[in-house]
Parts: structure tokens; sequence; C-alpha cells
């Protein structure tokens, strides 16, 4: 049937006498683009950090608001804004469609998949900015969040909700832990959520499928802004992922976020900054960079409904310098930090945590009663040790029980070494450290204590599984399995030999 | 500061004072043909830069621009605005302040101008309620230029610096567009 112009123009003319009486919309005009930032005039009404359509396809957020005209940050850097184009307010913040179907996703920060696993569908769309859990609907953190790391649960060990910083230079293994952390989780009834931000798309690629490989993407949702995108995207990207973690946190669920790494998320700030010719501060970073780590983390928190959002932003330091700008910032922000040492790491003690100078401020609360009954005098003796090691290289002859001491100390720095992809069970934890409470490692070679404090852990797991369990149900060792523990723990020196003679 | 923020701020000043003193001297017809003269300059820029030259004699500056007031008729309304201007050796600061004083009085006499885009020829009848229309909507009194544009294939768009109301088939396919992200 053919259709004559006429004829569709009189139709639509119908429909106009139809039009609902549409609401004006608020526009404004690009006077100005560049660095992926465009001046708009007009948009008299434009709130800030609302977002804003161009009618390009392009979307950005205002990030300054001047009396004739607006600055907006562009969303897409391959969608090209012209000189003249509209811009219209579309009178909400930017929001992040959430859902449990993003489990097991790689998706960007504006929430798109960029795993070429097709689309999801979201359960619902939240705004990336999000008012913190007030006082009332928090509980305290008193309960432990197993990181399978010997050095962090039994030293520095950390609550569902607390916010513990990990913090060293490039190359020390700080996502290493991070990444332990996430594998760790498997079984456990925690969604993990892993923010790369301005890291490279290799080590990301590695990193997915290292999880994948291990079982551990099914429970984790990962959110990247790769060092080619947009600066705004890498801004964005903890936000998004926040969000997404407080929608599972609200339904009561444990989660724990790792941001990999605030260092860059602060560089992304900062170019925004001078790019909007805010004034520069310290460091050149403009004077609310505190601000913008404060509001993200003290989103983190267990609530009284049962649900937890753990933290562990990463932050990179130069030369060892905790003191530079960005990592006091945080320092001071979290409750606690895990520090991790270059000379450590190249000592071979892996992971090369200073648990000397880390330290986690929610502390025992955090910890299972039978953990706690293993670790008492831990820190003390790491403690003595480092300090009789500094005495010894001078050359001085020690007594008897200076030796002694070091011996012991160094023994507890060989079990806290720890291969990257093999984390223990709080039960494990527990027995490593009995093992060493109860002087059992004091007559091995140092070299076999790594193989005997495994080979004891397997053994009351297979041969004893009732111990094992006991343990493992009422989270303490009662004085009757602390007496049994050390029966099998007799029995089993008398029964073990070392690798290399096997 | 930059160099351009300064003139913005300088030329507000001189706009601010001369809509004080000769807003009531400006009339419907003067206001279009600012309108024209800021598109003069717009289009020759070097008329601008002859201004800004030191070594030219402000006698000389101001001649050309009465003549080219002239050719506007509105010597007589910025007579007094160019006088100031030469001076104090400002006269390079015209176009800005021009576009400064048309903005200030839209402000000051609460108008408010929209393009008008139709697909088709709208008659004067309908003209007038798209009028009516934009005032009902905007409190304001309103000036429009109306123009066809046949891209919206049809329908119509009245558009302001700061307001949109567009109702067309082409917006409908950008929707659509937008929709199935193409």
């Amino acid at each position: 049937m053919e259709i004559k112009n006429t004829d569709l123009v009189s139709l639509f003319e119908q429909s106009l006498k139809d039009v609902p009486q549409e609401k004006l919309e608020e526009i404004g005009i690009v006077v100005k683009v560049g660095d992926n930032i465009c001046q708009v005039h007009g948009l008299t009404n434009a709130e800030y950090n609302e977002l804003i359509e161009f009618e390009g396809g392009n979307k950005g957020i205002i990030f300054n608001l001047d009396e004739e005209s607006v600055d907006v940050f562009l969303l897409d850097n391959n969608i090209s804004v012209a000189e003249l184009e509209i811009a219209k307010r579309t009178g909400s913040v930017l929001k992040t469609p959430v859902g449990k179907n993003f489990l097991g996703r790689v998706i960007n920060a504006l929430g798109k998949p960029i795993d070429a696993l097709g689309e999801i569908i979201p359960d619902s769309y939240e705004p990336i900015e999000a008012a913190v859990p007030s006082i009332i609907e928090r509980s305290p953190v008193n309960q432990s969040l197993e990181t399978g790391i010997l050095a962090i649960d039994a030293l520095i060990p950390i609550g569902k909700g607390q916010r513990e910083l990990i913090i060293g230079n490039r190359s020390t293994g700080k996502s290493a832990i991070a990444i332990d952390t996430i594998l760790h989780q498997k079984n456990q009834n925690v969604i993990c959520i892993y923010v790369s931000i301005g890291l490279r798309q290799a080590n990301l690629a590695k990193t997915v499928k290292l999880l994948e490989e291990n079982g551990a993407l099914n429970y984790t949702v990962i959110i990247s802004a790769d060092s080619g995108e947009a600066v705004l995207n890498q801004y964005l990207a903890p936000y998004v992922g926040c969000t997404i973690g407080e929608y599972f946190m609200h339904q009561g669920k444990d989660v724990l976020i790792i941001y990999d790494d605030l260092s860059n998320h602060a560089i992304a700030f900062r170019e925004m900054s001078l790019l909007l010719r805010r004034a520069p501060g310290r460091e050149a970073y403009p004077g609310d960079v505190f601000y913008l780590h404060s509001r993200l983390l003290e989103r983190a928190g267990k609530l009284l409904n049962g649900g937890s959002l753990t933290a562990l932003p990463i932050i990179q330091t130069q030369s060892d310098d905790i003191s530079a700008y960005i990592p006091t910032n945080l320092i001071s922000i979290t409750d606690g930090q895990i520090i991790l040492d270059t000379q450590l790491f190249n000592q071979g003690i892996r992971p090369a945590i200073n648990v000397e100078l880390s330290v986690s401020r929610v502390g025992g609360a955090a910890q299972t009663k039978a953990i706690k009954k293993v670790t008492k005098a831990l820190r003390l003796e790491l403690a003595q040790y480092h300090e009789l090691l500094d005495f010894s290289q001078f050359g001085t002859e020690l007594d008897e029980s200076s030796q002694k001491q070091l011996k012991r100390g160094s023994f507890a720095v060989e079990i806290l070494k720890q291969p990257q992809f093999r984390t223990y069970s709080f039960v494990d934890q527990c027995l490593i450290l009995f093992a060493l409470k109860e002087n059992y490692l004091d007559n091995l070679q140092l070299k076999n204590v790594q193989s005997f404090i495994v080979q004891f852990t397997s053994y009351v797991k297979s041969v004893y599984p009732n111990i094992y369990k006991k343990i493992y149900e009422t989270q303490d060792i009662s004085d009757d399995t602390m007496h049994n523990l050390k029966e099998i723990a007799n029995e089993f020196k008398r029964i073990f030999v070392p690798e290399d003679q096997i | 500061m930059s160099n351009i923020d300064n003139k913005k701020i300088l030329s507000l000043k001189y706009a601010k004072a001369f809509v004080n003193l000769y807003i009531e001297n400006i009339s419907q017809e003067s206001f279009e043909n600012i309108k024209k003269l800021e598109n003069f300059f717009d289009t020759h820029k070097k008329a601008i830069y002859f201004l800004s030259v030191p070594n030219i004699k402000k006698e000389t500056k101001s001649k050309l621009l009465n003549e080219i007031f002239e050719k506007f008729k509105l010597s007589d309304l910025l007579a007094p605005l160019v006088k100031v201007l030469a001076q104090q050796k400002r006269l390079f600061l015209i176009n800005i302040i021009l576009k400064d004083i048309r903005l200030l009085y839209k402000e000051r006499k609460n108008i408010m101008t929209f393009k008008v885009l139709s697909s088709h020829q709208i008659n004067s009848q309908d003209l007038d309620i798209i009028e009516n229309f934009l005032e009902n909507k905007t409190g304001k009194k309103i000036i429009y230029y109306y123009n066809m544009d046949k891209s919206l294939i049809a329908g119509i768009k009245l558009q302001s610096s700061t307001l949109l109301w567009e109702y067309s088939i082409f917006k409908q396919c950008e929707n659509l567009r937008k929709q199935f992200d193409i």
C-alpha cells in the first residue's frame, strides 16, 4: 500500500492535537570542549553531580556550577561532543545497575559488561553516591572475616565491616593479598567485589582468569576502569563497586570489597580537579581529596540487619614513604593498615607484612576465641626477635636464653611465610600456632618447619577429624581439646619425616 | 585570572551602566538591530581587530563605528557608549558589550527569545498559539524567530538558550535509536 507524504503529515497533525502538555526540557549549549570536559552555557537550574545528556549520545556529570555555565565531565571519550550541541538535564544523579546477575561478571564503571558474556539484567538502579548508614543502623565489628593468611588472621585480624588498608611499594604483593583473600571466601557466604582502578588490562585479564580457575568468580563482581579509560570512569569505579556492594549488604549478606588501588583514584581526581581549574593544594591534590576517600570508606560497616561491607583499600607508596599525603589520609580514615615491606619481600618473607608497623584497630573483637588462645604472645615474641636480631648483627656473643629466643623468633617468622594461593582455614591456623606456642617446632631444622606444619594440619584433619570438627564448630579450644592436641602433636612428632628424607 | 575573563568582567560593567541609563530608549526594533549588529561583528572579526590597533586614532575608530551603527539604525542609541569607550580606549570591547546589553535587556524586560522550527509551514494563527503556549510555560514575554527545518521530518521544535520543547518524528527516531543502543 502506498502512503502519501500528505497522509503522513495529516496523521501526524492529528496526533499532535492529542499531545500531552509536555514539560519544557531544560537545556544548555556547549560552548567549549576539550580534555574530556566541556563547558555548557545555560542549564541554570542544574544541580551538582547531575547527569547530563548530550544530543549526540554522550553523557556527562556536572562538576562545577558557575553563574552562567556549568562544567561537565564526559563519560565516554569515544562519542564526540561538538560546540553548540544541546545538553539536556536528566534531573537525576548517575545511577548504576545492581543485582545478583552481576556475580561472576566483569563490568566497566558504568555497569556495562565487558566480558563478552552478554547483557546483564539488573534488579534495580541505585545512585552511586548514597548516604552512609547512621550510627543507629550500625552494629559493632565483632565477627571475624578470615583472609586465610596466617600473619593477618593471627596478628592483624580483620572483622566483617572493617576498613583495613593494604599499603606498600610497587611489587610487594598488595594485590596478591587481596586476591588470596577473595580465593579464601569460597563456601564462606561472602560476596566479593574487586574494583580495578587505573591498572593495565593485561593484569586484570590475569586476575579474572585466576579467579575463574579457582572457582572464585561465581561469588565475585569485577569492576574495571583501566588506565586507558576516561578519567571520569576511574573516578567513578570505586563508587559503582561500593553501590553494588551495598545492594548485597542491605539484603543481609556479607560483602568484601577491594579497591585496587586508591592511589590511582586520587591521581584521577587530581587530574579532574586541575582540568576544572580548582586550586591545587599539597602534592597538587585538591582540598577535598580527603573527603573523596572518607565518604567512600564510610559506606563500609556492619549493619544491625546482619549485612556487612568490609573494605580493603590498597595504596601504593613511593620508596616506602607512608607519610605522603594520600597514604596518611587513608591511614587516618581506615581502621588499621597492613604494611608491606620491600626489604622483607626481597628477603623472601612472603607475604612481606611488617607485623611491627601493621595494626588492626578492631583487634581481638574480630578474632575467634580459638585463635586468641594460641596467639597471645606471638606479637611480643616477634618484636623481641627483631630487636635481638638487630643486636646480634653486631657480632655480640649471646647468652643461651637469647639464642633460644632468636631460634623461636625465626620459627615464628617461618610459619608466617605462606605461598601465594595457599590459604589456611582458621582451624589450620589454630593448629599451626598451637605447634609454635607449645614448642613442638623447637627441635626441628628451620627448613623443615613449613613441611611440619603442613603435614601436622593435614594429619589432624584426616586422622582426628572429630577434634578438627570440634574446633571448627565451637570456634574455641577447650582444655580437653588442648590436652588431646598435645597428645596428637607428640604422636605426630614421632612419625614426622621431613620432606627431603622421604 | 585570564585576559578573556578580565575582558568579560569589564564589558559587563559597561553593559550594566548602559542598560541602567538607556533601557527605556531600547525599542523592539533596536533590540533586533543589536542582534544583527552582533552577527555583523561575529562575521567581520577584522573590524574588532581594527578597533584594537593602538596607533589608529580614536577619532578614526569612532567614525568607523558610527558609520556601522548608522547602517543598523543604532547610531543615536549607542553614540554615548561609543564616546565613553573611545575616551577610555576600550572600543575593542564593543562586540562583547553588545552581547551583554542584549542579555541584560532581556533579563530586565522579562523577555525570552525562542527559535521556532517546524517541518512544514505554520500559519500566523498557529504561531500565536505557540507564543501563548511559551508565555504560559515560561511566564515571560516571548520573542520568536521562525524557520522551517525539514530534518524534523514532521513536527515542531521550540528552543531557547535554556529551554527545549520538541515533538517530532526525528526526536522519536532518536529515542528509538537510543533505546536500541544503535
